[in-house]
């Protein structure tokens, strides 16, 4: 198995179009990471350049201390499993799978063994001799997965691979792929603008927007401190609620949203004391907005005022919509509320769960250390 | 609109377009003293102008000639076609657009002004009278060429991905790859480009002198024109009948494959 650095890697379209910009990056050996971003942040072209089939313009990519710049796709000992499966319609199955062996002129027992082994693993063995267009979805992307298997790469590398599936299909093949990573102990890269693919799949997460890496840490570190209000926002479902304001000081700190106040806790004041009367964004999660006040920590517990737009429950708890001033803000509530649409009500801000970010950089200005 | 009525328009025009082409079956069969009259069944039958083409003319040597010539720039035309094809529609390189718009430009030239440098340089290749002169020229269409382009452009680019990262080279990926997934474009290029050559009659005319290296066309119009048919309909006829004939069984052969090329014209799917 291998480990993956890019250094400096900088794709340009035609003059001017910065694709991906100065991106660093250490995929250790073993290691599952995920790039994650919207769509048009670079990732997929990322994962290209990885896999030689872009040129790089600037920077360099390394497998396992190898420079690949110059070196073709089919030489770089990489698999990649594509959005679209990418199967060859003509050929069955098997073909598909030992397709990429025989142009390597690996004795046919032996594709024989690796076939059967993959289709084992993948649970495809019926289907070897079908073509793929006999094949649902997800037994397609199988196939797919399995001719990444069958060449035993270095680093597999996959491009959205769950995106055509349905939900419930794309929340098993998670799973298995996740568990394909435990069983295989391989170097794996895996692009989605899924930030629930994210979270759940990955070791490490590289966290892309306009070519740009905004972050790149383990899960709960970019879910409980990210770096910057993109990945606040980006991160978690529904997303960080966001409220613009200003800092203003009347006997304690307190960020004014114009319709409501939160009082800054004292501990946090050394922080936050230089931005005073100066524009300030404050995010906080969904969970961290309360319907009653009293809880362990109600020394942070802020009421606000809110009015109920939308209420939907989910079962397990209710996810509230709502607006406040010009901001909108959503609470994952208990599923006991009796909340109607229209109402207004009180909401409990848990202020020290809460963020603050810069309002030009957007950087966040960190609470907690 | 009524079904009689849209039967009966599909008919009169089917008799319209079938008529002449019986009428000239049936002529090859007459006595040539009856070929004038309007009716389609003959009061004796005949096969006295077809004994006549067949001793006269190397009709049997034309047709394997015309099999070889028209059988070659066929395969060239798909082989190099799609090569070209791939190369414009799949890969990057400098002056890629401005190489294209120059094919599309020689579509637009008639044959004739190429005729004569095209006529000058089998000359200095020394290929007159050969095989050669007749099949390389045609070996690469403009026709192919943006054919296969379109219809390259529309396979997903992952196919192509997917073959290079299992190790395939760009020749590999097009034989194995866009080959067996192109059928149609295939199959349109092969017929068009077979029917053009089969049925070649001008450039045939220049290049070759030799009655041994002559195409069926290319006979058959001698003997009409060139006096060796004697003004006499029943022969010319027949030796017309005799250069259709192996397109009317192709035809019957690849029909259904004919009209899903025509109705399609490679658009994919």
């Amino acid at each position: 198995m291998a480990h993956v650095v890019l250094k400096d890697v900088t794709k340009i379209y035609g003059k001017n179009v910065i694709a991906v910009n100065r991106v660093n990056l250490e995929v250790r050996d073993r290691e599952f990471v995920v790039l994650v971003g919207p769509s048009g942040c670079g990732k997929s072209t990322i994962l290209r350049m990885i896999a030689g089939l872009e040129d790089i313009t600037e920077g360099e990519i390394f497998i396992d201390d190898r420079l690949v710049n110059s070196i073709q796709a089919k030489d770089r000992d990489i698999a990649m499993v594509f959005q679209n499966y990418a199967l060859y319609p003509h050929m069955t199955v098997f073909d598909n799978m030992a397709f990429g062996l025989k142009l390597r002129k690996i004795a046919k027992n032996e594709i024989q063994d690796r076939v059967r082994d993959a289709a084992d693993i993948l649970g495809i063995t019926d289907l070897l001799e079908r073509k793929p267009k006999q094949l649902s979805g997800g037994q397609r992307q199988r196939v797919a997965v399995g001719r990444a298997i069958v060449r035993k790469p270095k680093v597999f590398l996959f491009d959205e691979p769950l995106s055509n599936l349905d939900a419930k299909l794309r929340v098993q093949m998670r799973k298995e792929i996740s568990k394909l990573h435990q069983k295989l102990q391989a170097t794996m890269i895996y692009v989605t603008h899924d930030q629930v693919e994210a979270m759940t799949m990955g070791d490490r997460i590289v966290v892309l927007k306009d070519g740009c890496t905004q972050q790149i840490d383990v899960p709960m570190t970019l879910y409980n401190k990210p770096e910057n209000q993109f990945v606040a926002g980006f991160i978690g479902s529904p997303p960080m609620n966001i409220f613009n304001g200003k800092i203003v000081k009347e006997s304690g700190l307190w960020f004014d949203e114009g319709q409501f106040k939160l009082k800054v806790p004292s501990r946090f004041e050394k922080n936050i004391e230089s931005y005073v009367n100066k524009e300030i964004i404050f995010g906080i999660r969904p969970e961290d907005i309360h319907q009653s006040g009293d809880k362990s920590d109600n020394e942070f517990l802020i009421s606000v005022n809110v009015n109920v737009e939308v209420v939907e429950p989910m079962g397990n708890e209710v996810i509230l919509y709502s607006s406040v001033g010009k901001h909108s803000a959503v609470a994952r509530l208990d599923v006991q509320c009796q909340i109607k649409p229209g109402e207004d009500i009180n909401l409990f801000f848990n202020i020290k769960k809460g963020h603050f970010f810069n309002a030009e950089t957007k950087m966040s200005i960190c609470l907690e250390k | 609109m009524k079904k009689p009525l849209i039967y009966t328009i599909l008919i009169v025009f089917v008799v319209f377009s079938l008529y002449p082409f019986l009428w000239m079956a049936s002529s090859t069969l007459r006595p040539e003293g009856e070929i004038g009259a309007l009716g389609l069944i003959p009061s004796k039958l005949t096969f006295e102008h077809y004994k006549e083409v067949i001793h006269k003319i190397p009709i049997f040597r034309a047709l394997l000639n015309s099999f070889i010539v028209a059988g070659s720039v066929t395969a060239g035309v798909l082989v190099f076609g799609s090569m070209v094809g791939y190369a414009l529609s799949r890969l990057r390189f400098r002056g890629r657009s401005l190489i294209f718009i120059i094919i599309l430009f020689t579509m637009t030239l008639p044959f004739q002004i190429t005729l004569i440098p095209l006529y000058v340089l089998m000359v200095k290749f020394h290929w007159v009278n050969s095989y050669l002169a007749l099949i390389v020229p045609y070996m690469l269409t403009g026709f192919s060429i943006l054919l296969f382009r379109q219809y390259f452009m529309a396979l997903p680019q992952d196919l192509i991905d997917a073959a290079r990262i299992d190790g395939c080279s760009e020749l590999w990926i097009l034989y194995r790859v866009l080959w067996p997934n192109s059928i149609p474009a295939l199959i349109t290029v092969g017929i068009l480009t077979f029917m053009t050559s089969w049925n070649e009659v001008l450039w045939p005319l220049i290049v070759i002198r030799d009655r041994a290296m002559m195409t069926m066309p290319q006979i058959v119009a001698i003997f009409h024109i060139g006096g060796q048919a004697e003004a006499r309909l029943g022969v010319k006829l027949a030796a017309a009948m005799l250069l259709a004939m192996p397109v009317i069984l192709a035809y019957s052969f690849f029909q259904k494959y004919f009209i899903e090329s025509m109705a399609t014209s490679g658009l994919k799917e």
